[in-house]
């Protein structure tokens, strides 16, 4: 049964010309001419988000304390001969799914960030996510994400006058299931509604410019009117960008031999997408991706072989998939330009229940690229000797430091506007790349 | 406990077709001609109970199963053993009843509060994985739809489909599980509004005593095991009046789920998170002081006072005067449902049954790849929260209006009236028969008519003068068809066999409907 090839028509129309009125405006590159070094140009991130709270205890296993876990965590222990060793430490190991993360770490092409978390952690997905996409822990609710506040100053009045050629890739491109609040700024033009600097799609074939209409005048005034202006806006976004997109991508095939077959391996499916655009020079700054069911509270292993089940599934697709899109970025000579995160909205519990986890705190952040140091940041955790269902990882860094490192860092962004995009947060200097 | 300081305000004006169908594209999936009809001549209050009128329930879907190697013709899937090879197929068969229910509304609210309920109790079928928890649990829903909550929650909570869903059939003495006690207090019941206050102790002791519950795979039900269940009293926070729940022994360990309940419900959040809900389901997003003061508030207070029957609710919020302010047409967006369900409903596309899988046709095209591409796969919300467009501050319904699902709208609308697509004969799966529906209007010959009449039924507001224009020029054709629109149609008129006459006035009429359907005045409500 083949149900996938009907869902996929494509119907021609005749597209309607609009008289877009592209006025001049400061872009991306024009900053960056002024920007303190010429390193920071043409840098992207590629942020991939662990929806549900990944276990970082069974996915970067801390070996030396492999005597507590195998009495906390029994059901879902990772035999210790199967964990995966590591170049240059006998403190940790990783999950023996992931055998491309660990030859990308042996290459010096990986860091991992211990205990990333924040004060008085929040247990819910909902809040937690909230959290990790605003870089906001107060109990208030937040409009704007920390990506769109870093991206608004190089984007300003967006999307008004976008895109201009040729530097005229969209601020940032969502693929998947990623909310579009982590790009979200407050709009100057439409004042108290929050605007979203990215494009989304699901699948690129798809992403069709529609049958759009003449366009009449904003005219906020009613709910009515600000609705019809929003589908105004996003129809003329899809125009302008579906073809832009559409056109980068048809330039630029994947090189890499090592990606799985279409529709195995969901992440793989949407990095394959980015690779592309990315080798098409297209200036986007700022990639989402995602992968889904972290969360893992029962079903975590399988009861008869622990190294496999879902959350070794999810990590082989995660391995495998950063592994071929590195491969591909190399091939393509783009691979210095990448950085890659992975974030979670939590980590999970110490111990397990029943084959599996509840939610917990501290996550394991795993970045990968040329450009990092590479390594594990921080320390092995500290454990309690007898350990209760209670018991949570502590926080070794701030997740708000290690997003300030990266704008800093790898964007090149001055410390005082940083303090503007992400205003709370300890003073903590996280340095994770080469000089 | 607060008072009830402000009564809900009753709508007084009069009761014109305007209301009516603000009403009706609140409650139903589409507003046509049909219902309009039906409840042309009714007062509101009749209006308003006839929608909420009980419905018998489905019968278990028995689809046109002729290869079904397990479930033969005629006979239903719930019937037999659990079958992980026949689990796709039994899933799209809820699903393709569910998709019908909402088609053919009968001129009542149930399936949009179905939905309502499925968003708010959410289960993922993917991750369930049997189709006949998948289908006990909507049924459940669909008994209680406009029922009591209380009632519909304790049943949830022990239904089956949720047990495996959020692990509480995993939730036992020795390894708690703490999973569905964490989403009942957070999603469930007492919300996370400013005035929500319960803690991670109490997301412990509510898994406690929720411990104990298993499912049964060949009785499609649920029981309860006193050997896993945690006997220890519980006791709960300041939040919960520092509540204990005695612990029990042997089979009455049940009864503390029942008590549980009790105690939740007895905290007034529980009124107002649903309230609020409805509200941001039935009117609009925003909920500023005001709106909380003046319409949460006194809705929260008679749901209280009805013991959590829902009805009463309904019939004050869609008696009431706040619903009807003019303001409030057009503030929200339509969902994929509202849209899509909508659209085959007010243009009367006819679905068609169709060699592949289990001839379900069309109606497989509708849930498996529209609702679905257009962000809102009916049984599979992304996360146990439900949609972004009901819970994600600021966005809210707005989540229905990115890049991506525009897109997605737009390639469905394409799709479903191009001939190209899904409607090509000899054997479509949607067949949008435009000569009739347009024969159905007034004047179909004078385009300007056509225009404002078709424009009237299907638009939730005035379309700009712009639009107007546009609409003309794709009825009038292009330069290589000279032919106006009142010559073709009456060729059409006078030789209705003619096939040139006839592809060329579809050819017009698929661009003309495909750009109203695309109109923002079409796609809010």
């Amino acid at each position: 049964m083949n149900r996938k090839k009907f869902l996929h028509y494509t119907a021609a129309i005749a597209p309607f010309v609009i008289a877009f009125n592209a006025f001049s405006c400061k872009q991306r590159n024009f900053f960056q001419a002024f920007a303190p070094d010429i390193k920071f140009q043409n840098r992207i991130l590629v942020l991939v988000e662990l929806i549900g709270g990944n276990d970082g205890l069974n996915t970067v296993i801390p070996i030396d304390k492999y005597n507590i876990l195998s009495s906390a965590r029994r059901d879902i222990l990772i035999p210790e001969k199967k964990i995966l060793p590591l170049r240059d430490t006998n403190t940790f190991g990783f999950h023996p799914s992931l055998t491309g993360l660990q030859s990308l770490y042996n290459d010096k092409l990986v860091s991992v960030i211990q205990g990333v978390g924040y004060p008085n952690p929040e247990f819910s997905h909902f809040r937690g996510k909230g959290i990790k996409y605003t870089a906001n822990t107060e109990k208030e609710e937040i409009r704007t994400g920390w990506l769109g506040r870093y991206l608004e100053h190089d984007y300003p009045n967006y999307p008004k006058g976008y895109p201009v050629k040729p530097n005229d890739g969209p601020a940032a491109i969502r693929i998947g299931s990623v909310s579009p609040k982590i790009t979200q700024f407050m709009s100057k033009i439409n004042k108290g509604m929050e605007e979203d600097l990215s494009i989304g799609f699901t699948n690129i074939e798809d992403f069709n410019a529609t049958a759009t209409l003449p366009e009449s005048e904003m005219m906020s005034a009613t709910f009515a009117n600000a609705n019809m202006d929003k589908i105004r806006a996003v129809s003329r976004q899809i125009k302008l960008y579906a073809p832009i997109v559409q056109d980068h991508a048809n330039r630029q095939k994947n090189l890499s031999k090592r990606y799985p077959e279409p529709n195995k391996n969901p992440l793989a499916d949407q990095l394959k997408t980015v690779a592309r655009l990315i080798g098409s020079g297209l200036n986007t700054p700022v990639y989402l991706v995602s992968q889904t069911d972290y969360d893992t509270h029962s079903d975590q292993v399988d009861t008869a072989d622990t190294t496999q089940g879902k959350h070794a599934t999810l990590l082989k697709d995660l391995s495998e998939a950063i592994t071929a899109f590195e491969d591909d970025l190399h091939l393509m000579g783009k691979q210095d330009d990448v950085l890659g995160m992975t974030f979670s909205e939590f980590g999970r519990r110490i111990a397990c229940g029943s084959y599996g986890t509840d939610h917990g705190t501290a996550e394991s952040a795993i970045l990968f690229g040329t450009q990092l140091k590479s390594g594990i940041i921080g320390t092995s955790p500290d454990l309690p000797a007898q350990v209760s269902a209670e018991d949570n990882l502590a926080m070794q860094y701030d997740f708000r430091s290690v997003y300030k490192a990266i704008l800093g860092g790898w964007f090149g962004v001055p410390e005082e506007r940083i303090k503007t995009i992400i205003n709370q947060g300890p003073d903590e200097k996280l340095d994770l790349f080469k000089a | 406990m607060s008072t009830a300081s402000h009564p809900v305000k009753s709508y007084t004006q009069p009761w014109t077709p305007k209301q009516l169908k603000h009403l009706l594209r609140r409650t139903l999936f589409g507003v046509t001609e049909k219902d309009i009809d039906f409840f042309k001549g009714k007062s509101s209050q009749q209006c308003i109970q006839h929608l909420l009128r009980p419905l018998p329930l489905p019968l278990p879907p028995a689809f046109r199963t002729k290869n079904d190697p397990v479930a033969p013709a005629g006979t239903s899937f719930v019937l037999y053993p659990y079958d992980p090879e026949r689990e796709e197929d039994w899933n799209i068969y809820i699903r393709a009843q569910w998709v019908e229910l909402m088609l053919h509304s009968q001129q009542s609210i149930r399936e949009k509060m179905v939905l309502f309920w499925h968003n708010h109790f959410v289960i993922q079928f993917n991750t369930v994985k049997d189709s006949r928890y998948a289908f006990q649990y909507i049924n459940t829903i669909r008994k209680h739809a406009t029922g009591n909550f209380k009632t519909l929650l304790r049943e949830i909570t022990t239904s089956p489909g949720m047990l495996v869903y959020l692990n509480g059939n995993q939730n036992s003495k020795t390894t708690p599980n703490e999973n569905y006690g964490r989403e009942l207090q957070e999603l469930f019941t007492i919300g996370k509004g400013t005035n929500s206050h319960y803690t991670e102790a109490d997301v412990k002791a509510a898994a406690k005593v929720l411990t104990g519950w298993k499912d049964d795979k060949v009785k499609i039900n649920s029981y309860f095991d006193p050997t896993n269940h945690n006997t220890n009293g519980k006791t709960f926070s300041a939040f919960y009046n520092n509540h204990t729940i005695k612990g029990k022994s042997g089979m009455d360990g049940a009864k503390e789920t029942d008590e549980l309940i009790d105690m939740l419900c007895a905290n007034p959040e529980v009124s107002k998170f649903l309230c609020r809900k409805l509200y941001r389901w039935f009117v609009h997003s925003h909920i500023d002081a005001q709106v909380e003061e003046k319409v949460i508030e006194p809705l929260a207070e008679i749901m209280r006072q009805a013991n959590f029957e829902i009805k009463p609710v309904l019939t004050a919020l869609f008696s009431s005067a706040f619903f009807y302010d003019e303001k409030l047409i057009g503030a929200m967006f339509k969902s994929p449902t509202d849209y899509f369900i909508g659209m085959i409903r007010e243009l009367q596309i006819e679905i068609c049954l169709h060699a592949d899988i289990q001839q379900l046709g069309g109606l497989l095209l509708i849930f498996d790849g529209a609702l679905q591409q257009m962000g809102q796969y009916l049984g599979d919300p992304p996360s146990v929260a439900g949609w972004p467009a009901f819970y994600e501050f600021p966005s809210y319904d707005r989540n229905w209006v990115n890049s991506e699902l525009l897109s997605a709208r737009s390639n469905w609308v394409k799709d479903t009236l191009y001939f190209k697509g899904l409607n090509q004969l000899p054997n479509p799966y949607l067949r949008f028969n435009f000569l009739n529906f347009a024969g159905s209007f007034a004047q179909p010959n004078q385009a300007s008519t056509l225009i404002t009449n078709v424009l009237n039924q299907l638009c939730t507001v005035p379309t700009d003068s712009l639009h107007i224009a546009y609409l003309q020029n794709l009825l009038a054709g292009d330069k290589a068809n000279p032919q106006s629109w009142q010559q073709l149609w009456e060729a059409y008129k006078s030789q209705p066999t003619d096939k040139t006459t006839q592809q060329e006035l579809n050819r017009r009429a698929q661009q003309f409907f495909t750009a109203i359907l695309l109109l923002p005045e079409y796609q809010i409500m």
